[in-house]
């Protein structure tokens, strides 16, 4: 039997590495190390800022110029601390400053006026690819889902996407928006409670 | 507990997070509140609901415009807020502050080692060489002019409650304050044998001079400044 030729395998040795440490490599001046921040973050960060701001175009440049504070600020990122509490502690400040922005040119803020500017449909579903028939009904959900989340109030709606949808800790949710313990999980059962409130018809078809 | 107390208590529950008490009463209302028995279920399924939905992908070039920005210099160029936390930054200001804090300390030392009654004043005293000249020089000097020119507008009485130190205090600023010093200390030693004070100071600017057996007073300032000539007679 003929011997196969070992194949070695190109490793990445950043992939074994912890956020922290590849970060620390970023503030020494790597930038294989920065892009592998990006691309183990971009999604979470732009998914996070779309959530909050339903304007997918403006999130994309939300979210690249996230990247860019933690580029231009990576010899300040301090070990000690959570990368991932870090880079999303920026995100949700710049979210905060779009909509202050948007605030005081248009006098309020309203999801409803999002929606107007997309025809009606809020933010167009983010998956995209097509669904065999017995998921469209699942589809629908999601959808129903992601609306009742544009409609619950702004302090509401970034304590429940912290927890549920990117899935930090109660701690790390109160870490980046520096609200104590006992206010983040009384606000995340607030909004959840609105949510379902909201979702109850769908909920029953769930259980269904 | 109440169906509002418990609402409260929703997500801890689905969560696994209660205490052993919270859990224990909390169970023992939903087995007999359908309402909240039925809530809990519907907030499981929307936390479940929520942890599905799909996320929003960046653009497929998403990594190439921020290293683009970042090439460009765009990335390198600090917002106003970043530029002036740098420039306030603890570890910048540590040394101003701690100069500062030096300054303090030195400060006080000083006045601790020279309890001088007003050293401001003392700090502002002419040279030997203009005090020398001040009484002959007859009111060149601007310091020395005022209160001598002034002295003799006074009343008839002032220039008798005001005794002989008083008109050589007033020829100059040293002999001012060494004469205020002096009238300290007889006022200290009046004071240790009973007798009411000869005269105060007040501000550090005027003193108030008191003569014993007499009502009369009058406020005479210590410098020899013309803005100081005020004399007020009681």
């Amino acid at each position: 039997m003929p011997i196969e030729p070992l194949r070695l395998k190109k490793l990445d040795p950043l992939a074994e590495l912890s956020d922290e440490d590849v970060m620390e490599r970023c503030a020494q001046g790597s930038e294989a190390a920065f892009r592998t921040l990006v691309q183990r973050y971009r999604t979470r960060i732009m998914n996070l800022v779309c959530r909050f701001i339903n304007d997918r175009d403006r999130a994309e440049e939300i979210a690249q110029e996230v990247f860019l504070r933690v580029f231009r600020n990576r010899e300040r990122y301090r070990k000690s601390g959570k990368f991932s509490t870090w880079i999303f502690t920026i995100a949700v400040n710049l979210t905060k400053n779009e909509i202050r922005s948007r605030v005081r040119h248009r006098g309020t803020f309203s999801l409803d006026a999002m929606d107007e500017e997309s025809g009606g449909q809020g933010l167009p579903f983010p998956d995209w690819k097509p669904l065999p028939d017995q998921d469209l009904n699942a589809r629908e959900i999601q959808q129903k889902v992601a609306d009742a989340l544009r409609k619950i109030p702004p302090r509401y709606r970034e304590a429940v996407v912290l927890r549920d949808v990117e899935g930090l800790s109660y701690e790390e949710v109160g870490e980046i928006l520096r609200i104590p313990g006992g206010t983040v999980r009384s606000r995340i059962n607030r909004a959840r409670l609105m949510l379902k409130e909201r979702l109850k018809p769908f909920l029953k078809l769930e259980d269904v | 507990m109440n169906c509002r107390s418990a609402e409260g208590l929703y997500s801890s529950f689905v969560e696994d997070e209660l205490s052993q008490k919270e859990r224990h009463a909390l169970e023992s209302h939903l087995a007999e509140c359908r309402r909240c028995s039925a809530a809990v279920e519907e907030l499981r399924a929307t936390v479940e609901l929520m942890a599905a939905l799909p996320s929003y992908e960046p653009g497929p070039h998403f990594e190439e415009d921020v290293m683009d920005r970042i090439r460009t210099g765009e990335a390198l160029r600090p917002t106003v807020v970043e530029w002036l936390s740098e420039w306030l930054a603890p570890a910048r200001l540590r040394p101003v502050f701690l100069t500062g804090a030096a300054a303090c300390v030195a400060w006080i030392a000083f006045l601790m080692v020279n309890p001088a009654p007003n050293p401001m004043v003392a700090g502002r005293a002419p040279s030997p060489a203009a005090t020398a000249n001040a009484p002959s020089s007859g009111g060149s000097d601007r310091v020395a002019m005022g209160p001598v020119s002034t002295a003799p507008a006074l009343p008839a009485e002032s220039e008798t409650i005001a005794s002989a130190p008083r008109t050589e205090r007033t020829s100059t600023r040293d002999e001012a304050v060494r004469t205020a010093s002096a009238r300290t200390e007889s006022a200290d030693s009046a004071r240790v044998n009973g007798a009411p004070y000869q005269d105060e100071y007040i501000l550090d600017q005027f003193y108030l001079n008191r003569t014993n057996g007499s009502d009369r007073t009058s406020i005479v300032p210590v410098t020899g400044r013309p803005s100081d000539d005020v004399y007020i007679i009681f």
